[in-house]
């Protein structure tokens, strides 16, 4: 699996943040006061979210050796949970796309709570697909409760970041509760990784990955601090990127260790 | 529909790779590409006796290749359907439909299909196909010096050479039914208990 899996993470990382910006996006637009500011961000969110969606895709082209051939893909959806998979990222894209269409020219004929939970929905079962096309039998490294679970904490991480960099310039009180969901989602990504090479007993307490992460840890006091404080404080922006970085490399790592069964 | 199959015989298995070179020959193989591959499994251990130690060293040799499996794995997980059962019922794949994925690759507990770089396709043994539809053994089968590969309806293989399927390091044959016989080397069951691995993981 070496060769393809920077792509690969990149793709499956993308697209989760992808879903998990939606549903943030879903809670950011219940929780924030009614207004043009938060209609406006809305789009932002929805457009990045397209953005992301789309980068990973063009992402995913780049495992397949043969790519001209890719219109084959969906042809075997009744046993391929890959099959499944890239089903579900087109019709999730559709949606996307289509939702975006009546969010941006504002037409008021179709409610946009529809496209909403159909684009959250199909995005769900988009993840579920991804976790079941990784967990073969064959695959031991990866056949634990912590690989599907680094899935699910990626799109709320991913999710949540995006949503508390839209938010922090502006709409302070939703700022610092998606800070903070971000902090504790982050720290769960770090038993989630730890969890992870213990059952693989690969634990290492100094390698990149383990120093990338403490870092992360050392930097989430004072820039909560900062946030709470509504200071545009150094670390919050490190840490911010330490923590996606790391939460990244834990996909690069755990695509890396997983060898075939030979 | 009757399977088709391999008998692998690791007591007499040399390791000689003659059956890996007449496949490669065969079929046009670039080097580094191997439908064929040898398994080297070497292990041992230090028995003391009254303050004397002996040293047990083991070799043994698994020729594998695709083993046709009849709940192939590769086949239910391929997302294009370019890994499909042919009418006689070995695996086989349409490079029409390929991608390339490698998904075949992660699937098979044998590590069979192999990307091939030229053609950017995965590729793998078809059991010698042209040569099964004129009555012909699979080339590895007639190059093997020691006799030590047979072929033919798995279950007159089973008949013959009764109905092992394992041997270490290989997977549980239960993943995906593989219609091979193995006769197994007299220390296999000691590799699996002691210090024992893959020699030539590199060659693989």
């Amino acid at each position: 699996m070496e060769k393809y899996n920077i792509s690969l993470a990149l793709f499956t990382w993308l697209t989760q943040a992808s879903v998990g910006l939606l549903i943030m996006r879903a809670l950011y637009m219940r929780i924030s006061p009614a207004g043009d500011r938060r209609e406006i961000t809305g789009q932002y969110m929805l457009f990045t979210s397209l953005v992301a969606l789309v980068a990973g895709l063009l992402f995913s082209f780049a495992h397949l050796n043969y790519p001209r051939n890719a219109y084959n893909a969906m042809n075997n959806t009744g046993s391929s949970w890959m099959s499944r998979e890239i089903l579900a990222e087109v019709i999730f894209l559709t949606v996307l796309l289509f939702w975006y269409i009546i969010n941006r020219f504002r037409i008021k004929k179709i409610p946009q709570s529809i496209p909403e939970i159909i684009a959250i929905i199909t995005g769900l079962f988009l993840i579920y697909f991804m976790i079941r096309t990784y967990m073969l039998p064959v695959l031991h490294e990866l056949d634990n409760p912590s690989f599907p679970l680094s899935f699910i904490i990626t799109a709320l991480l991913g999710g949540t970041a995006a949503v508390y960099i839209f938010t922090k310039k502006n709409d302070l009180i939703p700022s610092v509760k998606f800070k903070l969901l971000f902090t504790v989602l982050f720290f769960i990504s770090l038993a989630n990784y730890l969890i992870f090479r213990s059952f693989n007993n690969d634990l290492k307490l100094f390698d990149l990955y383990s120093l990338l992460y403490l870092a992360a840890i050392i930097l989430s006091i004072p820039s909560l601090y900062a946030t709470i404080k509504n200071k545009n404080g150094i670390s919050d922006v490190i840490f911010l990127n330490l923590a996606i970085i790391s939460d990244f490399l834990y996909r690069v790592y755990s695509l890396t260790y997983t060898n075939p069964a030979l | 529909m009757k399977n088709y199959g391999f008998y692998i015989d690791t007591a007499n298995c040399s390791g000689c790779k003659t059956c890996q070179v007449a496949c490669q020959d065969k079929n046009d193989l670039e080097p580094g590409l191997i439908w064929r591959k040898i398994i080297d499994v070497e292990g041992g251990e230090w028995q003391g006796d009254d303050g004397i130690f002996s040293e047990y060293p083991f070799a043994y040799h698994i020729s594998l290749a695709c083993n046709h499996c009849s709940e192939p794995l590769c086949v239910f997980s391929c997302p294009t359907q370019a890994m499909h059962i042919t009418d006689i019922g070995t695996v086989n794949i349409d490079r029409d439909k390929c991608i390339g994925c490698g998904y075949c690759t992660w699937a098979c507990p044998y590590d069979a299909p192999r990307l091939d770089q030229k053609s950017g396709r995965m590729s793998k043994c078809d059991m010698c196909y042209d040569k099964i539809k004129n009555n012909e053994n699979p080339v590895c089968v007639d190059a093997c010096p020691m006799r030590a590969l047979d072929f033919g309806f798995i279950d007159e293989l089973r008949e013959k050479y009764g109905n092992n399927r394992h041997i270490f390091p290989l997977a549980s044959p239960e993943l995906t039914e593989p219609n091979i016989v193995i006769r197994p080397h007299k220390d296999s069951p000691k590799a699996s208990a002691v210090n024992s691995a893959i020699a030539n993981r590199e060659e693989l």
